[in-house]
């Protein structure tokens, strides 16, 4: 239930934000959306994740989380890196 | 009105009451609830759609006449917030950009009367241009311009992909994968 009302959601708020920047952004009778930016679908996608999430054998596996955690941290850190790296060269 | 602050304040409120699993708002969730509301409103669009993801609330949450009345309050004060500061603020939606002639309410009348084109517009933005669209939000860093290398942002995607199949959300509570999907959240925003 809670699962299909995320997705419902994530529907709602995908073609939301699109019709949005088409409607505010974009000349009349544009034929593709121009602006539009995958940012703009950040905030969403904790939810999104919470009606695609399930559980499969991969959740038993105890080592999974750890090893994910320490390479989602190398990641974020190396792309933090990156960034500084870029701004102030 | 600053996004991320606000956004994430917003998101994190609606996660909280998610994972807690209580049967109903009480007056002072009502309070927060109708303020962010508001501060959600002085965002520049498209933003006010976060405002949906209250919906993600819990299922108890969302029966009743309380409840109805808690939501109605919530949109009309989001709304409200949203159309007065745009109309406070003139040009809000079209300020940045000077190339083309830019008309909200011919666009709406338009998509209105030719709903098919619009349909096809929709279709290759959500559909077509997906996996493109997925790249990005993997990768790169909007307003700096500057995309990840391929396999750190392939690492991401496999990062978030795997967190998702070890999550059990018929009892959504602070688990490990759980956390591990919030530290790939932070990083994004």
């Amino acid at each position: 239930m809670a699962s299909s009302r995320s997705r419902a959601l994530s529907l709602v708020a995908i073609l939301g934000v699109i019709t949005e920047i088409y409607v505010s952004w974009n000349a009349l009778g544009a034929t593709e959306v121009v602006g539009l930016h995958a940012r703009y679908f950040l905030t969403f996608v904790p939810f999104v994740s919470l009606g695609l999430g399930r559980q499969t054998a991969l959740g038993d596996k105890r080592w999974i989380p750890g090893v994910l955690f320490g390479g989602l941290t190398l990641v974020n850190v190396l792309a933090l890196g990156l960034l500084a790296h870029a701004s102030y060269p | 009105m600053p996004l991320r602050p606000v956004g994430t304040l917003f998101l994190a409120l609606v996660l909280h009451h998610r994972v807690r699993g209580q049967e109903g708002p009480e007056r002072a969730d009502r309070w927060r609830f109708f303020f962010l509301a508001f501060a959600l409103g002085l965002l520049r669009p498209p933003y006010q759609l976060i405002g949906l993801v209250i919906f993600s609330l819990p299922a108890t949450w969302l029966r009743g006449r309380q409840a109805q009345r808690f939501f109605a309050v919530f949109f009309g004060i989001l709304l409200i917030t949203g159309l007065a500061w745009s109309l406070i603020i003139p040009h809000l939606f079209t300020q940045m950009r000077t190339d083309v002639v830019i008309a909200p309410m011919s666009q709406l009348h338009l998509i209105l009367t030719n709903p098919g084109d619009f349909a096809r517009v929709l279709w290759r933005e959500s559909w077509a241009k997906a996996p493109a669209h997925f790249a990005e939000l993997m990768g790169y860093f909007g307003w700096r311009h500057l995309p990840l290398p391929a396999w750190l942002a392939a690492a991401t995607g496999l990062g978030l992909i795997l967190s998702l199949f070890t999550l059990d959300l018929r009892v959504l509570r602070w688990t490990w994968p759980l956390r591990v999907l919030v530290l790939f959240l932070s990083s994004r925003f």
